[in-house]
């Protein structure tokens, strides 16, 4: 039995509804649901069935329209605008579809960029920013700006990007989705030695069959239901 | 990384708007620092004519500048040496004051009775080394050369009239003024004639009693001027020259005359004048002066007068006119010029959000509070406004330089002397301080609607934006 303290996150009956004009779409219906740390995780259904929504609400850039959630024990509900900011800022990093680097900025200072908002000093991050890109191969294109870069180089500055500051929590909304298989499949495997690296969660939300087969966790979101949490995988590479 | 690189980045991504926005803010600060040292030109051109001219501040019986025009006899200061000797003991006024110097105002007729002309007239009474040492005033460094005044201290009994005047009383030839016609001599109507024939009778009568005190030089005419009992009194004056005095009214009537002459046509008494002349060394000091001036005088029990001391502000209305008028078309062209500023930076910045929505969404999912992103644009206007309006003062500064060299004149309104036409930049700080200081309000407001409408971005609705 996982103690709390192994508990990464827990979803109780957790529902969300937009309202576009007249219409009610219930994108979310009564989700209830317990992840564990330093997993890697992959949310999978077909597209509308509510996969974003979820990994937004995990990634406490959203917040839900009924039910329980709660966040590396902290009860999210309750926590304000400011609050949730400054909760995103120490426990969770994004890697997204389109990378979202800062234009104007280097690969070196995008990657900063998280840490000076945890106020770490100057020191500190240059020995983890030089670290962390060295980790992801980039350390020759580090004064590159992300337009000089390629597709692959861009999401291996977002992977540094969010793990430099050391969150509990990496999600990752289609993160291969940009990408084609060669490079997808070089991000996914970084991805696995940067976990591996910095026992931190990765929760994933993906349509791509050939990535699933390295997760940990595969939970199968449809209309908004849990329809299956798939632990086998898990479970196989444990064993081995 | 800090906030400002930051905001000077963001403001490299598209340079070409970034550009034209400073380039509009550039072109409204140039426009605006030039013409508010230009009004600085005309103020300080305008003050140093006037205070030239009439001084800072004018001591007058109470109720003068109400009631005297009327009846300058009766509205005078009776002992005004002692007056002057009072001022002239104050430890602040004696280190403050420049000129201090009497004068007796009149009207009444001027005639040239051998060209059968006459006209009425208001004068002046003054001491000449007086009033060219007021002429030598420059407080603000604009080195416009006044000529001294034709009349000298010893030649008493001679006098200097206006151009018109000349014209009118048929002086031109005799006084040989370039570019000058008398007026054309019609015989008049027995009655007027009669009354004329009275005043020559008059006149020709004082010529002769003061004959002797009055100098040979230049052409007599007889100026009569009723003294405070009402009888007339007559004086002959010598016109030594005619000259431009500034604007057509004073062209049309003025006449200067020796104080003393003046003394004895109007009160009959060398004790009085109708006023005293106070030039001070810095016009800053002018209502702390003023002030003091009054309680001097007024609680001194040995003056027997109560008296009112205006500045040139109140006895010259036009000043304050003309100074206000352009201080209104200032504000109006600067409240244009701010607008212009505020809707191309409101658009450059509200752009600017539109095209970083999803790093925008990016930037909060990290962790950035919402009070970030509002200041993050925040800076990026005040970025803009700064390069803007230093870059302005700048543009601005070498404009001035090159047009103050370029010799360009003009005389001020009421003046005849010609001076440079200079954009005083630097004469108000107030004026490149605030309007630096406006560009950039301007431009850090203009940035709080855009500012808001990104740090009000839905997270996950600016994520999709892509």
């Amino acid at each position: 039995m996982s103690s709390n303290n192994n508990k990464l996150a827990v979803l109780h009956d957790v529902t969300k509804v937009y309202q576009t004009g007249v219409v009610k779409v219930e994108a979310l219906q009564g989700i209830n649901l317990t992840l564990e740390r330093e997993k890697f995780s992959f949310i999978v259904g077909p597209s509308g069935s509510g996969k974003t929504t979820l990994l937004n609400i995990l990634g406490c850039i959203d917040v839900p329209s009924s039910g329980r959630f709660t966040l590396l024990n902290q009860e999210i509900g309750g926590l304000n605008d400011n609050q949730l900011a400054d909760f995103r800022n120490h426990h969770i990093g994004y890697i997204f579809q389109n990378f979202n680097l800062m234009a104007v900025l280097s690969a070196y200072e995008n990657v900063e960029y998280p840490l000076i908002l945890k106020n770490i000093a100057k020191k500190e991050r240059h020995q983890r920013v030089s670290e962390i890109l060295d980790s992801v191969g980039l350390s020759k294109r580090q004064h590159h700006r992300p337009a000089e870069l390629s597709g692959g180089e861009q999401q291996r500055v977002a992977i540094a990007r969010a793990l430099a500051k050391r969150p509990d929590l990496i999600l990752a909304d289609e993160p291969t989705a940009n990408l084609d298989s060669k490079t997808g499949a070089e991000i996914i495997d970084l991805m696995l030695l940067m976990q591996d690296h910095y026992k931190t969660s990765f929760i994933f939300s993906t349509h791509d069959m050939e990535v699933m087969q390295h997760a940990n966790e595969i939970i199968t979101i449809k209309d908004g239901k849990i329809e299956s949490v798939n632990t086998t995988i898990m479970k196989q590479k444990e064993g081995v | 990384m800090n906030n400002l690189k930051l905001a000077v980045r963001n403001l490299t991504r598209n340079r070409r708007r970034s550009l034209t926005t400073i380039l509009a803010m550039v072109i409204g600060m140039v426009a605006l620092l030039l013409f508010g040292g230009f009004i600085s030109s005309i103020y300080f051109g305008l003050q140093t004519g006037i205070v030239r001219s009439q001084g800072h501040l004018h001591i007058y019986q109470q109720g003068y500048l109400e009631y005297g025009s009327s009846r300058p006899s009766d509205y005078y200061i009776d002992q005004y040496k002692t007056v002057i000797d009072t001022i002239k003991q104050d430890d602040l006024l004696k280190e403050n004051i420049k000129v201090i110097t009497p004068t007796v105002s009149l009207a009444g007729i001027a005639g040239n009775y051998a060209a059968d002309s006459s006209k009425t007239f208001f004068g002046a009474g003054v001491i000449p080394s007086d009033k060219n040492k007021m002429k030598l005033w420059d407080q603000y460094g604009l080195k416009v050369v006044s000529p001294p005044m034709v009349l000298t201290d010893t030649s008493v009994g001679e006098g200097v009239l206006g151009l018109g005047l000349a014209k009118m009383l048929n002086l031109c030839k005799s006084l040989q003024v370039p570019n000058c016609t008398d007026r054309p001599v019609d015989s008049v109507d027995g009655e007027v004639d009669e009354q004329i024939l009275a005043l020559q009778a008059l006149a020709e009568d004082e010529s002769e009693q003061s004959k002797g005190n009055a100098t040979k030089n230049g052409v007599q005419i007889d100026l009569l001027a009723s003294t405070g009992s009402g009888a007339p009194n007559v004086v002959s004056v010598s016109i030594i020259k005619a000259e431009q005095m500034g604007n057509k009214i004073l062209d049309d009537n003025l006449v200067i005359l020796h104080l003393k002459q003046a003394q004895n046509l109007v009160f009959d008494n060398e004790g009085r004048v109708s006023s005293i002349i106070i030039q001070l060394k810095d016009s800053e000091k002018m209502e702390a002066i003023q002030q003091h001036l009054r309680q001097l005088l007024n609680n001194n029990i040995d003056l027997q007068q109560q008296f009112e001391v205006k500045n040139f502000t109140e006895f010259n209305s036009e000043f304050s006119q003309i100074v206000n008028m352009f201080i209104v078309i200032f504000i109006f062209i600067a409240l244009m010029i701010s607008l212009v500023v505020l809707f191309t930076t409101i658009n450059t910045l509200t752009m600017s959000v539109m095209e970083r929505i999803p790093e925008i969404g990016s930037l909060r999912a990290m962790g950035l509070r919402r009070s970030a992103i509002r200041w993050q644009f925040l800076l990026e206007g005040f970025v803009i406004g700064i390069t803007g309006a230093t870059i302005g003062i700048i543009i601005a500064i070498i404009l001035t330089f090159v047009f103050n060299n370029s010799g360009f004149g003009w005389s001020p309104p009421g003046s005849v002397e010609s001076q440079d036409l200079k954009i005083l930049l630097f004469a108000n700080p107030l004026l490149l301080i605030g309007t630096w200081l406006l560009m950039i309000i301007v431009a850090t407001v203009s940035s709080i609607l855009p500012a808001r409408h990104a740090a009000k971005m839905n997270i996950v609705n600016a994520i999709r934006n892509t």
